[in-house]
This record gives C-alpha cells, structure tokens and sequence, in this order.
C-alpha cells in the first residue's frame, strides 16, 4: 500500500488563504492526529484529499497519481466529515446496505454487530437521528468499510461518555487486528493522546508540526515553582508558554531536560493538550 | 461507474410503479367514464406523455443532487457520476417510453368499446397513421427522444443548483420560471411585433429541424436527440468543477 | 490500571504486567493478554503497548508463541524480583531521603518510622 503524498496544497476562499503551502505525507497502518482550532483548515485538507474540492495550489497524490477525479484511489480512501452526504429518505439499514456495495471490503456481519453495540435503529431514517447517532451511524461505517485510509473528521461529535469510549475500544481493537491508516481530526486532544501515533498541527491554514507524538513531547518539558526560581531558572532557554497562580509559576519550555537541576523545582513531561494550546494560541 | 449506476437505477423503481400506476388509473378512467357515457372521441389528449415528460424532467432535476452526493461519499469520481446519469437518463427514457407505448396500445384496445382513444403523439404532431405497427416504433422514438431532452434539462439545472451557493440557488429558483412563463412570452411577442422577419425564419428553422416541414418524426427525435446531447455536454462541462463543501 | 502522565506509557504497561507476574495473577509458562487487549483495555495505540512487551521480552520476562500469543517465561519472577531488589534504592529510597529532607526528618526518624512499619503491617 502506497503513502498519500500532499505537496504546495493551497486553497483561497474568496480573500482568505484556507490553506498554503501543505506539504504532509499520510502513511499506512499508522493512526495520526490532525489538530487545529477551529478554521485552522482541517476539514478543508481533508476534502481536499477526499475528492470533494479542489486545491488552488498544489497536488495530492499516490503512487505518482493525482487522487483527484481519480476513482481507484477514492476507492482506497474513506472519509466521514461532519456533513451528511446521505439522502434525506434513506434508512439506516439502507445506508449500510448500499455502503457495502460500493466498498466490496465492506464487513456487513461487523457493522450489524457495531449497530448492536451502539444501539443505533436501523429501521430510522438517518436525517431524523439526533447528532450522536448521526456520528455513530459514520463512525460505524468507517469502521466496516476496510480500505486503506479512514479520515474521521471530529468523529465522537454529540457522543455521550460511554459511547465515546465504546468508540475509541472499537477503533482500538479494529486496528490492531486490520491494521490501516486512520487520520483522526479532532479538538478533543486529551481522548486521542494516547491512541495517536503521529501528530500534524494546523495553525492558520500552514502546518506547524509534523512528527511523531512521542518525538513532539520529548521536545520540551514543563518547570513549576515559586515566581522567582521559575523566573531564574528560564533565562536563556526557550519558553512557548506560562502560567501563573500567585506566587507559583509554570513554564512551558522548549529543550532537553537536565536532570533535576533544581530540588525546589518541579519538572514534568509536556502533554500534548497543553502544548497544541501553547503553540496555537494568539 | 457501475456501482453508481445501479444504486441510481435501484432508486427510480419507485418512479416506474407511479407512473404505471397513473397510467393505468388515465387509462381505466378515461375508458371507463366514456363508456358510461356511451359516447366516443377520438381524443386529443396528449396526457399520457405529458405526465411522462414532466415526471423526467422533475426526476432527473430532484434526483440527481443526492444520488451525485452519495456516490462520491462512496469514492465516486464526478466523472463517474455524470456517466452514470446519461446511461441512467437512457435506460429510463426509454423504459418510460415503452411504458408509454404500452399504455396507449390497451387504451386504443379498450377505447375499441368507446372511450377516450389517446393518440400516440408522433400521430397527433406529425399525422402519422395510429393504426400500423410501425406508429408504435415511430412513436417510441419520438416519445423517447423528447423524454431525454426534457429529463438533460432537468439534469442541467440540477448540475448548475449544486454547484451555486445558497444564494445563488435562490436566485436560480426564482429566475427560471419566471424567464420561462414571464420573460421569454414578453421577447416573443414583442420580436412578433417588431422583427416579423426575424420571427418568421425563427419559425421556419423550428418547423424544419423538428421535422414539421416535411411531416418526418424521425427529424424531430434526432433534433431532440442533438439538443439533448449539447445540453448534456454543458452540463458535463458545469459538473467537472463542482464542490461538496 | 489507571495510566499517569509521569512515566512513558509503555513503561507503565511493562510494569503493570510485571507486577501481575510478581503477585502471581499471571502464572509462568501461562498466557497473557494479547496487544488488542491490552490497547483496548488502556485505550492506547498497539504500538505503543507492543513497546512495552518488546521490554519484557527483551529481558527474558516474557515470550512470544507466533500463532498462538505471549506467555510468561519460566524463572520470570525470580529474575523479576532481582531486578526490582537492584531497583528498588532508586525507586524508592532516593525519593524516600529526598522528601524527608525537604521536611526536615533525620535518618534515625526515617528508620524508626520503617521499623514501626515492619511491626504494624
């Protein structure tokens, strides 16, 4: 299986610049956090490789191939974004029916299983579910349709606590048993920590991180203290970030940890969160 | 495209059983009322086409938008789509012109013990004799081509709706029946007033390529057939850059 | 088994194995959950959870049965136990000193309070 490769993608809406100067590549069998305020252009991107606009600037390609217009790469991509492309009349039962011909990967014993789950009616009309069902009625196909890449754009969307768990086990699960390429878009970073492989931050329409999780947070630390000693202690190193509460202070620093070089300071790792609110705020 | 095409074919059986149902109910009404009334007219009722042509038209223009939106949920490429829609236009034109053939065959059986006769519309445009069999084809043709024409328009406005925004579809809502009931009788009876001429060999063109000049209803299909594959072309060409945003 | 922000993942879920070995729950020669299920359990990407078990096997702690699943290696808890014994100054010990500085409590305090341990628990 081939990697997505975005190169110069750029796109205007009008005066604004949505996106520029995009370059990424989407890799298979990884699971990868896209995160971005909102308007950062996440669902822009994904419609882009998706087939559903057109980039201004730039190419989105695999195997060497354009994947726009192209139907043997669109057949190898799934994407659920928070429009409803489903006719306004069609029934759930429908939707998954019809779903599995298109997609002949398509698992239909393991999509009845999910609908169980989650108890999702089949027999409803999927205009009428509520806002959680609708996300549920997507994710579930998502998940039954088995091609190489899967894009969930804010996929727990109106989900209550256990279905949003109930989701991410099934995701989990999914993958590990058929590994494919899952790029998660979401604003919930906490949730999907610890399930993403690599993160791409999407600030104003530009990438400003692309890398692995685990490489992103091991780029710096956090120091907390008395006022003072934080204050002391970050002359000279890179700070992206501060806290204060009263006389204690916390700062978000860029660089290599030294071994607890201050018993009366604390030091800990970076998460995630914290660190996207750091980079993206202004 | 395939796929496409049967998920749009799966979707028009329910179009086929209304109209069937209409028919039938025209038909059996029609015959029945006349025959109660013992009397006979050969009708001039074109309404068994008539219904055929604005049930195309209304199908293809509702149906087009949600079927497109769907398929490329599915991976289909514009493309595809659009494919699928003409040979979906085809195989359904043609089907309902069959249909519609068949219709007015029982209604000249039943009207035979009086009722309303509905004439084959190549008969009542062209004068072509309802009796032989090859009525049936000539009409088929006919029906056929005019069908398609109407349901490429439908197609055109729906391929242009989508791919204007909110605004603009309203404006477009509002605009083409006004052009069509409002503006465009205003152009013409104003061109007849002050540019007879102009009218005139307007009329004459019309007259020729339709096949009325020579009394041919072959010349009218393939008019029908050129105009719709034009507008088809436009159409295609609108589509290629359509976005689902 | 809940996962905190101080130690890398994968390190917990090595040490959460080896703590059901230690105690017993995962018997030698036994079978132990698989990837999907610790991933699922912890809700966490099989990679990382992979990572930690590749720990394991690297110390001889655990092994792999290709078709079958991951089993406990036979002499795993005595190893175990000399390695957390070689550990346990580090882990425990220094951070004890470095707290009981902070408050100002001697060394003979810190082992009357260990002895008063020992008797009571």
């Amino acid at each position: 299986m081939s990697s997505i490769k975005i190169e110069g993608v750029g796109k205007n809406y009008g005066s604004t610049r949505a996106l520029s100067d995009i370059n990424l590549t989407f890799e298979p069998d990884k699971i990868y956090g896209l995160l971005g305020r909102n308007g950062a252009g996440k669902t822009t991107l994904l419609n882009i490789i998706n087939n559903r606009i057109f980039a201004d600037e730039g190419n989105v390609s695999m195997d060497g191939k354009t994947v726009a217009e192209n139907e043997e790469a669109q057949s190898k991509f799934y994407f659920v974004g928070e429009k409803m492309l489903f006719p306004d009349s069609m029934k759930v039962n429908k939707a998954i029916k019809w779903t599995g011909q298109f997609y002949p990967d398509f698992d239909l014993d393991y999509a009845l299983k999910l609908a169980e789950l989650f108890e999702l009616p089949l027999k409803k009309k999927i205009s009428g579910l509520s806002t959680g069902y609708k996300s549920i009625i997507k994710n579930i196909l998502a998940l039954s349709v088995n091609t190489p890449y899967v894009f969930l754009d804010e996929p727990v969307l109106g989900l209550d606590a256990n279905h949003r768990e109930l989701f991410y086990k099934m995701l989990i699960q999914k993958f590990s048993e058929k590994p494919a390429a899952y790029i998660i878009s979401t604003h919930l970073i906490e949730e999907v920590t610890n399930i993403i492989e690599d993160v791409v931050i999407i600030k104003k329409g530009q990438i400003i991180k692309n890398e692995s999780k685990d490489s992103l947070l091991s780029q710096g630390y956090s120091v907390s203290g008395a006022a003072a000693k934080v204050d002391a202690y970050i002359q000279g190193r890179t700070v992206i970030g501060m806290d204060n509460l009263g006389g204690l202070k916390s700062a978000y620093i860029l660089g290599e940890r030294q071994a607890d070089a201050d018993s009366e300071l604390e030091f800990s790792s970076l998460d995630l969160q914290k660190l996207f609110i750091q980079l993206t705020n202004i | 495209m395939k796929k496409v095409l049967n998920y749009q074919l799966s979707t028009m059986w329910s179009y086929y059983v209304a109209i069937i149902a209409c028919y039938f109910f025209v038909i059996v009404l029609g015959g029945f009322i006349f025959f109660v009334s013992a009397g006979s007219s050969n009708g001039q009722s074109s309404g068994l086409e008539m219904m055929a042509f604005i049930m195309a038209f209304v199908v293809f223009v509702s149906g087009y938008g949600e079927n497109a939106r769907f398929a490329m949920q599915n991976g289909s490429t514009r493309k595809a789509v659009f494919q699928a829609t003409m040979l979906n236009l085809v195989i359904n034109c043609a089907g309902l012109s069959l249909v519609t053939q068949i219709g007015t065959l029982i209604n000249g059986v039943v009207s035979q013990s009086g009722g309303t006769l509905f004439a084959g519309l190549s008969t009542l445009v062209y004068g072509v004799d309802q009796g032989l069999t090859a009525a049936i084809f000539t009409n088929f043709v006919f029906t056929f081509a005019v069908m398609a024409a109407s349901g490429i328009f439908g197609i055109f406005l729906a391929v242009i709706f989508a791919r204007l925004g909110k605004n603009g579809r309203v404006i477009l809502a509002i605009c083409v029946p006004v052009f069509i009931f409002v503006v465009l009788p205003i152009i013409i009876s104003y061109l007849a007033m002050n540019a007879p001429d102009f009218m005139l060999g307007v009329a004459e063109f019309l007259h020729t390529v339709l096949g009325l000049k020579s009394g041919n209803p072959f010349i009218g299909s393939l008019s029908f057939m050129i105009g719709a594959a034009i507008v088809g072309i436009l159409a295609y060409l609108v589509n290629r850059k359509m976005e689902i945003k | 088994m809940e996962l905190n922000q101080d130690k890398p993942i994968f390190q917990q879920i090595a040490e959460t194995i080896e703590d059901g070995i230690i105690t017993g729950s995962f018997g030698e020669e036994e079978q132990i959950p698989s990837i999907t299920d610790f991933s699922v359990m912890y809700k966490i990407n099989p990679a990382t959870a992979n990572k930690g078990i590749n720990l394991l096997v690297d110390e001889e702690i655990v092994y792999k049965k290709r078709g079958v699943g991951m089993f406990v290696a036979a002499g795993a808890v005595k190893r175990l136990k000399e390695k957390r014994q070689t550990q346990f100054y580090e882990a425990y010990i220094s951070r004890l000193i470095k707290e009981a500085k902070k408050l100002n409590i001697s060394s003979v305090d810190i082992i009357a309070m260990i002895e008063r341990g020992y008797d009571n628990e």
